[in-house]
């Protein structure tokens, strides 16, 4: 049996022995030292040409061509990768310290009794903004790497001029809007605040159609000023939902398996990783909309709305980045589980590691997660513990919601379509259970109902996942066997 | 196969690419008609055509014998190249390919000189039928004095080691002089003679800022070209190849003749041609060849005992006159 051809230990590509054809590959492979029986030792196959083939049979070499670019970025990024995981993590970690100073800056605001004046409420968005673009443009930069060459500049040319150009016509909107409808509204702000975020997410999923999200959002503004901004919330979100939905599937219908093999042409990694991105705001913000419609403040929310909103929507940011970071090990995880899969059809070990990826991935996420959520839920300073139970309660909720999604996307991969129906009325299931638990308490029954929702729906995927998984276990244990029996 | 018309290219492209299509082409300029029985190329690149041509039209036998695969060393040269342009690295790649198996159709013979060669040769579709593996010969006559050297135990110095090969990447002799550093811990009066020529001058110069850096200037000496290499053999001396790439190479047999305890690496045909008769290191691991030195400059019984195997199996498989015979057999089936 073949060993495993495992490209991350062997270091095939960094080595830089992988070329775009045959001949060239196994040339590179002898002349670096690999001669049959190294090649028979270490990968199983019987010679340089065995193996040369493979690799381009699966695919596992990168396309003979690179774009080329002259701008600095690409060059940079090209040049070296250790310079730019320096540059990633120091970026991370500037702007991680600068969302801290936010936060505590907005609590002790809100804390000290003052409410936010138009300029620092701007500068709020402002930065909050410039993360949330930062961190969507470092993952894409990130993904679009393949076996150590970059995809150059992928969307470079274009994020700045429309997402400045969106961003500042918003804005501009927004304190019109400020100034002649809501002068003392925190809520044009966090609106605005969510439009550009829809805006900036609707650009990397939907280029096309940009002018569509621009005549939604100019709409709901225009209504925004007449309408209460709870309902336009909602509308706005659902829409946004609806269409990132649209495109998801659509995608997904056109190439059913491409969504994470981290490929060159298509957009599809990067829809995958803001479309979790993008639920678990939109998640977020139904919640909140249910909560607040339920709990009744919508006539006394000058005061709600710092305490409440303040805390929720400047400590929903850790929270996307947790989500961030729920994307990113996706990605990794498929990336590596397509690449076991191709490589070695017939080999129990592919299992193992399927499983083992899986725990590691899920458990890091959640300690993450987990870690976050409890973090911010200490930080904020509420006297009113009701507020940090729905928090936390919401929270965890969503994570079992988004892990269950994962799960979701891992039955897809193995043929889920019978299962799916099981998943959503697992999910209803729970919602129901949860909030029967608590149908005294309105605002209590729609957390926990989304709580237990979501772990339901959770437990059921992992179920069937882990049904699925047996079932594959055996297949590979039977094509390992039949062919010796 | 190539993709050649996917990349534009420049006009300095296109004019090199007429430049080395006339050097292609160059072997057309001789006289066609050889006044032979057979034609015999020594290399599957374009003076292949001549073969071809006297095959096609005047019906002579072509015979083709590889010493290194030539498809396989280009496209290594190619891909090392900081002149050639992204267009002529794909031209070249393409003639080079079209050239060898031109060269593969066409010949009645192909003689690998060895089976690693004929793996090359078998993947890039030359029949079966038409491969002959004919491994190079040495001469074993016994007018050479030195054949009868014994081992002198008070006048030979096993603190020396020989390496015969020429500055060059694929020869790693870097590995050489590392393995040196290490060796030099345990036995600081090592030495490691350094014969053959400078093929890549910047190579030499890293080489020998290596030497300087690990202060082996007294370790590490190198004797460029030498006439009388044979001198510097005795017998049971340790004989060193760090190579990555061979084909069937003749340094290794002389050392083989020469009675030397070789170690080396398995690239290429090394495995065919020395047999049990060596000791063998990893590629591009200097432990793995200090281990190995350091064995048999510890082992003085050892080390006679793999000279004199090496020398029995040089003379018995890899003769001069057992190679000539195959030729002349394979001249005579044509």
């Amino acid at each position: 049996m073949r060993k495993i051809l495992n490209f991350n230990n062997i270091k095939l590509s960094e080595k830089k022995l992988i070329a775009p054809y045959i001949l060239d590959t196994a040339v590179n492979l002898e002349f670096a030292g690999y001669n049959d029986q190294q090649i028979k030792k270490e990968f199983g196959f019987s010679n340089v040409f065995e193996l040369s083939y493979f690799i381009h049979q699966y695919r596992l070499c990168p396309k003979p061509f690179l774009v080329k670019s002259n701008k600095w970025q690409d060059k940079f990024l090209a040049s070296d990768s250790i310079r730019l995981k320096i540059f990633e993590w120091f970026y991370f970690g500037l702007a991680n310290s600068l969302l801290a100073l936010v936060i505590f800056f907005t609590l002790w605001f809100t804390e000290s009794g003052h409410i936010l004046k138009p300029i620092e409420g701007l500068i709020i968005v402002l930065l909050s903004h410039i993360f949330a673009s930062s961190w969507a443009r470092i993952l894409i930069v990130k993904f679009s790497f393949y076996n150590d060459r970059p995809i150059a500049g992928y969307g470079e040319k274009t994020i700045n001029q429309y997402y400045l150009r969106g961003l500042f016509g918003i804005i501009t909107a927004g304190i019109i809007l400020f100034f002649l409808f809501s002068r003392d509204n925190i809520f044009t702000l966090v609106f605005i605040d969510i439009s550009l975020f829809w805006l900036n997410i609707g650009y990397f999923v939907a280029f096309r159609q940009l002018p569509i999200y621009l005549i939604t959002l100019g709409s709901i503004l225009f209504l925004g000023s007449i309408y209460d901004p709870f309902v336009l919330f909602g509308v706005f979100n659902g829409v946004m939902i609806f269409y990132i939905w649209l495109k998801y599937l659509i995608n997904l219908a056109r190439e059913p398996f491409s969504v994470y093999s981290n490929s060159f042409s298509n957009n599809s990694l990067n829809l995958f990783s803001l479309f979790f991105f993008a639920i678990n705001y939109g998640f977020l913000l139904l919640i909140d909309v249910i909560v607040l419609f339920f709990y009744g403040q919508f006539d006394t929310y000058d005061i709600f709305i710092h305490q409440y909103l303040a805390h929720k929507y400047f400590g929903i940011f850790p929270l996307l980045l947790s989500a961030g970071l729920i994307e990113a090990f996706g990605v990794y995880f498929f990336s590596k589980i397509i690449r076991l899969e191709r490589v070695i059809k017939e080999s129990t070990v592919m299992f193992n590691e399927i499983i083992k990826n899986y725990i590691q991935t899920i458990s890091i996420f959640s300690m993450l997660h987990f870690g976050v959520t409890i973090l911010v839920s200490f930080i904020i300073p509420l006297s009113n513990g009701y507020f940090k139970e729905v928090y936390i309660s919401s929270t965890i909720g969503v994570m079992f919601l988004l892990l269950s999604l994962f799960n979701l996307n891992i039955l897809h991969y193995l043929g889920w379509r019978k299962d799916l129906w099981f998943g959503i009325v697992s999910l209803f299931v729970g919602y129901v259970y949860g909030s029967l638990m608590f149908y005294n308490v309105a605002a209590y029954a729609v957390v926990y109902g989304f709580l237990m929702a979501g772990i339901v729906f959770f437990v059921t995927t992992m179920a069937l996942l882990l049904k699925k998984a047996l079932r594959y276990s055996y297949l590979v244990y039977l094509t390992s066997v039949l062919p010796k029996l | 196969m190539i993709d050649v018309v996917s990349c534009k290219p420049s006009l300095f492209d296109l004019r090199q690419f007429l430049v080395i299509l006339s050097l292609f082409l160059y072997p057309l300029s001789f006289e066609t008609e050889f006044k032979t029985d057979i034609f015999h190329s020594s290399v599957a690149s374009s003076f292949g055509l001549l073969g071809v041509i006297n095959k096609i039209i005047y019906g002579k036998p072509f015979v083709l014998s590889e010493h290194g695969v030539y498809l396989r060393e280009q496209y290594y040269f190619i891909k090392q190249s900081r002149v050639l342009t992204k267009f002529l690295k794909k031209f070249l790649r393409l003639l080079i390919y079209r050239f060898v198996i031109l060269n593969y159709n066409f010949a009645d013979k192909i003689i690998p000189v060895c089976l690693f060669n004929k793996r090359w040769e078998q993947y890039l579709g030359a029949k079966d039928d038409k491969l002959q593996v004919i491994y190079n010969g040495i001469n074993d006559s016994s007018e050479f004095e030195f054949l009868k050297q014994e081992y002198v135990k008070e006048k030979t110095s096993f603190n020396d080691i020989i390496l015969v090969g020429a500055f060059y990447p694929f020869k790693d002799i870097e590995t050489a002089i590392r393995a040196v550093a290490i060796v030099k811990k345990q036995v600081p009066n090592i030495r490691l003679y350094i014969f053959g020529p400078i093929k890549d001058k910047d190579y030499f110069s890293y080489c020998l800022r290596l030497i300087k850096n690990l202060s082996l200037k007294n370790n590490v000496i190198y004797r460029g070209v030498v006439k009388d290499l044979q001198n510097y053999f005795k017998v049971g001396g340790v004989f060193l190849s760090t190579s990555v790439s061979e084909g069937f190479p003749y340094s290794i047999l002389e050392a083989m003749l020469y009675k030397q305890a070789i170690v080396s690496t398995s690239a290429g045909g090394i495995p065919e041609l020395l047999g049990d008769c060596g000791l063998y290191v990893e590629m591009k691991n200097p432990n793995s060849v200090a281990k190995a030195c350091l064995k048999l400059l510890h082992n003085q019984s050892l080390r006679i005992e793999l000279g004199w195997r090496a020398h029995q199996r040089a003379v018995e498989r890899f003769s001069l006159s057992r190679m000539l015979k195959s030729y002349e057999y394979l001249y005579n089936s044509l």
